[in-house]
Order: C-alpha cells, then structure tokens, then sequence
C-alpha cells in the first residue's frame, strides 16, 4: 500500500517527532509508515486522515 | 501511555534485568561449590537468575502492551526470528546428540541466552532500519 503521508506533513510544515506526538506514535514508527515498511491498523489511518481532514483513501492507495 | 515512556521503561528494565542477570549467573560459579548439592539451598540459590528472566519477561510483556502497534510489530517479529533460531539449534542440535553419543550435550540453561541474543541482535537491526 502506498500513502502521501510524508507530503501531507511537509505540506503541515510538521517533522515527524510532531506528527507522532499527535498520532500518538513514535517518530520511528512515522518513519516506518512513511517509507511503506509498515501499513497502519485501520484505527491508526482514520487517526491519520482526521487528523488531516481527509478521507482515508485521500492518504493511502491500494495499488493492487 | 506515550511510545517514548513505554520505550524508556522498557529499556531500564531490560538492562537492569540483564545486569542482574548476569551478576547472579556469576556469583553462583563463585557460592555453589560451598552450598550441599541438591540441597534445598542450593536449588534456591540455582533460582536466582530465574527471578531476572521473569522480569525481564514482564517487561517484554508490559511494553507489547503499551508501546503503538509499529514498535510492537517490529518487536513481535524480531521475537519471532529468535525462537526460530532457538528451535533450529535445539532442533538441530538436539537430533546429533540424539543419534551420536559421543556428542558434548548441550544444557538446557542455554535456551534463554539463545533466544535473548537473537531476538536482541534482529531487534537491533530492524530498529536501525527505522531510525
């Protein structure tokens, strides 16, 4: 699965440490999420997209 | 609980464990020729490690509670692959002294330093892919 979260964040001009204190996450763990090595429960990425006042498939694609 | 504490806690008691660990495992070599074997004793003192695996179990335990669902992921998987290396040398190694006699026998004591190590060294590798 692929996500726009790392250009979601710039856009919010947050670092990752800011993005995961609100996520409640690690800044490891942001990463892990950012470079598609992990994909988020389904509680985590609507977490994510509220917090970006987007819909769930605005920040993550299935590309199969 | 925020990820940072979790990890903190986590790791104080992990390494606090380890030392004690250790310290026990190596203060036994030094008291257990003066204690009767089989004694009641000397089974008491033998017990005295255990007391830091338990603890250092709990603190696997406590942190797969409270640390996100990425950490315990990685953390699930690095255990993972140390019981898989504990099971192909035990596995392994138990079938040769199984079928040749002559073979040195391995103690079980091994088990846990085995699997800690193994499951520390994956933890570690995964960890940096993160970082």
């Amino acid at each position: 699965m692929e996500n726009r979260l790392k250009d979601l964040r710039a856009e919010k001009g947050w670092s990752q440490a800011a993005l995961g204190e609100q996520l409640e996450i690690s800044r490891q763990s942001v990463n892990a999420i950012e470079t598609g090595r992990y994909d988020p429960s389904l509680p985590l990425a609507f977490k994510i997209a509220r917090l970006f006042n987007l819909a769930i498939e605005d920040v993550f694609e299935d590309k199969a | 609980m925020q990820p940072k504490l979790a990890t903190k806690r986590y790791f104080f008691t992990v390494i606090g464990s380890s030392l004690g660990y250790l310290g026990s495992v190596f203060g036994i070599t030094f008291i257990h020729d003066k204690v009767p074997d089989g004694s009641i004793a000397g089974i008491l003192i033998s017990l005295l490690p255990a007391v830091f695996i338990c603890l250092m179990l709990r603190a696997v335990w406590q942190f797969l509670k409270d640390t996100d669902e990425v950490a315990r992921h990685e953390l699930t998987q690095s255990m993972m692959a140390g019981l898989f290396v504990l099971l192909a040398l035990s596995g392994g190694w138990g079938l040769v002294e199984l079928f040749n006699d002559s073979m040195p026998r391995l103690p079980v004591f091994f088990a846990f330093p085995v699997f800690f190590l193994s499951f520390g060294g994956v933890s570690a590798i995964r960890y940096r892919r993160c970082v």
